[in-house]
C-alpha cells in the first residue's frame, strides 16, 4: 500500500499548498486526485516522488521509505530531443534493472510507435503515448500519472485512456491527476478531492454512482462550485 | 560506477554540437589571429622599406626586429581567457538546459535509480574532459601556429626556437608538463563547483535565501585572503612569502565542502 501522512508544503512564509495531505492508494486500485487548477495535484505526486522537499510528512509504500515501487508518468517530455524512441529505451534499459523489454515493446505496438520516430518529431499525443510506455514498461506496482490526458484531442484520448482497460493495469495500482474525468470515470475506484491544499473528501466511485446516483463530474461541480 | 560512467557519456552527447562549436570557434580564431599578425608585421615591413627606401633587413632592425612567435601568437591568451569564460557558461548551462526548454530531462536523472550522488559527478566529468580536450586542441594548435610561422615568413623575419621556448613564452597553457594540466584542472574543478553550488541553491532555495548563501561563500572566500595574510605576516615576515601557497590550500579546503554540500543539495533538497 502507498501511504501518505501529514505532507505539508509551504513556498515561502506565506503560501501553504499542502496542508496534512493524508490517503492511501490500495493494491489494484485507481485513484483519482481531483483540484482546481493550482490547488497543489501535481505537487503531491511530486511530493511522493521525492523530486520535491517536504516541510513535513511521510511517503511508505509496503511499509518502506524507499521509491523504488513506484513509476512515473509526467505530462511533459522527459528523454532529450536528440534521442530517437529505440535510444530513449535503451536509455532505460541500462539504467532501470527493472525495465521490461517485452512490456515496452507490446505497448509501442499498441500505440503505434515506431523506434525510429526522434522525441523532438513527436506530437502532443505521441508524447504522452511514450511517457506512458516509459511508466508501464517498468515492473512496478505503483503508478503516478500527472494530467495524462491533457491537452489532447479526443481520438488520441480514447486512445491512452485506452491502457486504464488494458492487462497492462494487471497488479497495478494507479494515482493519478486529471481534469478530463469523462474519459476515465469508468475506471476510478476512488476519487481525492483537494481544495487549498487538503484532501476535503475521498469517495468510492460505487459509492457516489449507487447510493448517491452522481458521476465524478457531478461531485466535483458540488465540492467545487457550492 | 557504470551509471556515472552512462551519464557522462549521455552529458557528452547532449553537449556535442555546442563543444564542436567551441572547438571550432577557438581554433578558427586563434589562426585567424595569427595569419592577422603574420600579414599585420609583414605589411609594415614593406611599408618602411617603400616609404624609407631602406633593405628589408634595415626594415626588420627599423622595426624592432624579426616577428617573435609570442608575438605573432599575442592574441592566443586574450581567446583562450575567452574560452575559459565560455567553459564557466557551459557549467552553469549544463544544469539549466535540463529544467529549461521543451525537456525537462531534469525529471529524468533525479528519479534515476540509485544515488543522485552520479548526476553531479557526470556533470563534472563532463566538463574536466572539455577541458582535457581544449589543453590537448590547444596543443595541436601551437604545432599547427608554429609550422604556419615558420612556413608564412622569410627567414629574415622569424626566429627559430625550440618548441620549447615556444612553451616558454606561451606559459601554462601551453606547456604539456603533467604537473601543469593537473593543476588547470585542479582550478578548473574548484571554478566549477562554486558556479555548481550557486546553481544548486538557486534550484533549491527561494532566490534570498540561495543569493545569502553565495554571498557568504564569496565573503569567505575574501576574507579567507585577508585573515590568511594577516596571520602570516604577524607570525613572521618569511612566512608572508607564502601567502598565495597557503590560500590555495584554503581554496581548496573550501571546495571539498562545497563538493560535499553539492552532493548533499542534489540528494536532499533540488527541486524540479
Amino acid at each position: 500500500m502507498l501511504e501518505v501522512k501529514g505532507l505539508q508544503k509551504r513556498y515561502g512564509r506565506k503560501k501553504h499548498v499542502l496542508r496534512d495531505v493524508t490517503f492511501s492508494v490500495g493494491l489494484n486500485e485507481v485513484t483519482c486526485l481531483i483540484g482546481l487548477n493550482g490547488e497543489g495535484k501535481s505537487t503531491i505526486l511530486k511530493a511522493i516522488l521525492g523530486l520535491i522537499p517536504v516541510d513535513a510528512g511521510t511517503v511508505t509504500v509496503d511499509g518502506k521509505t524507499s521509491r523504488d515501487q513506484i513509476a512515473f508518468v509526467p505530462d511533459l517530455q522527459t528523454m532529450p530531443s536528440y534521442m530517437t524512441i529505440g535510444q530513449a529505451l535503451t536509455y532505460m534499459t541500462d539504467h532501470y534493472p527493472d525495465w521490461n523489454s517485452e512490456t515496452a515493446e507490446r505497448l509501442l505496438q499498441t500505440f503505434q510507435l515506431f523506434t525510429t520516430d526522434k522525441m523532438a518529431n513527436l506530437s502532443k499525443g505521441n508524447k504522452a503515448k511514450f511517457n506512458l510506455v516509459l511508466g508501464f514498461a517498468l515492473d512496478r506496482p505503483y503508478i503516478l500519472l500527472d494530467e495524462p490526458l491533457a491537452g489532447i484531442d479526443l481520438f488520441m484520448k480514447e486512445q491512452i485512456a485506452w491502457i486504464f482497460s488494458s492487462e497492462f493495469m494487471e497488479g497495478r495500482s494507479i494515482l493519478m491527476t486529471t481534469h478530463e474525468i469523462a474519459e476515465v470515470e469508468q475506471v476510478i475506484d476512488r476519487v481525492l478531492f483537494l481544495r487549498d491544499g487538503k484532501i476535503v473528501e475521498v469517495k468510492e466511485t460505487d459509492e457516489l454512482r449507487g447510493r448517491h446516483h452522481q458521476s465524478v463530474q457531478d461531485r466535483m461541480r458540488e465540492v467545487y462550485q457550492g | 560506477m557504470k551509471r556515472w560512467l552512462l551519464l557522462t557519456n549521455e552529458e557528452l552527447k547532449r553537449s556535442t554540437k555546442l563543444l564542436v562549436l567551441l572547438i571550432s570557434g577557438l581554433i578558427v580564431a586563434e589562426i585567424a589571429s595569427l595569419l592577422y599578425q603574420i600579414y599585420d608585421y609583414q605589411h609594415s615591413v614593406e611599408a618602411t622599406m617603400r616609404i624609407e627606401q631602406i633593405s628589408e633587413l634595415d626594415a626588420i632592425e627599423q622595426g624592432g626586429g624579426p616577428l617573435l612567435f609570442a608575438q605573432a601568437t599575442n592574441f592566443y591568451d586574450s581567446i583562450i581567457v575567452l574560452a575559459m569564460g565560455m567553459i564557466v557558461l557551459f557549467a552553469f548551462w549544463i544544469w539549466y538546459r535540463d529544467w529549461m526548454g521543451e525537456t525537462k530531462y531534469i525529471y529524468r536523472l533525479l528519479l534515476l535509480p540509485g544515488s543522485r550522488r552520479a548526476i553531479v559527478a557526470s556533470k563534472m566529468t563532463t566538463l574536466l574532459l572539455v577541458v582535457a580536450s581544449l589543453i590537448g586542441i590547444q596543443w595541436v594548435l601551437l604545432l599547427l601556429s608554429r609550422t604556419l610561422y615558420l612556413w608564412l615568413l622569410p627567414d629574415a623575419q622569424q626566429v627559430t626556437a625550440s618548441i620549447n621556448e615556444y612553451s616558454f613564452y606561451m606559459k601554462l597553457f601551453y606547456t604539456m608538463y603533467p604537473s601543469d594540466i593537473l593543476f588547470i584542472l585542479l582550478m578548473t574543478f574548484i571554478v566549477i563547483s562554486f558556479v555548481f553550488m550557486t546553481v544548486l541553491l538557486e534550484r533549491s532555495f527561494r532566490k534570498s535565501k540561495a543569493f545569502l548563501l553565495v554571498g557568504l561563500t564569496a565573503i569567505a572566500l575574501i576574507a579567507g585572503w585577508i585573515v590568511i595574510g594577516v596571520t602570516l605576516s604577524a607570525i613572521s615576515n618569511d612566512l608572508s612569502q607564502l601567502h598565495m601557497q597557503f590560500y590555495l590550500g584554503y581554496v581548496v579546503l573550501l571546495t571539498l565542502y562545497v563538493s560535499y554540500k553539492n552532493l548533499r543539495l542534489v540528494q536532499t533538497r533540488l527541486s524540479v
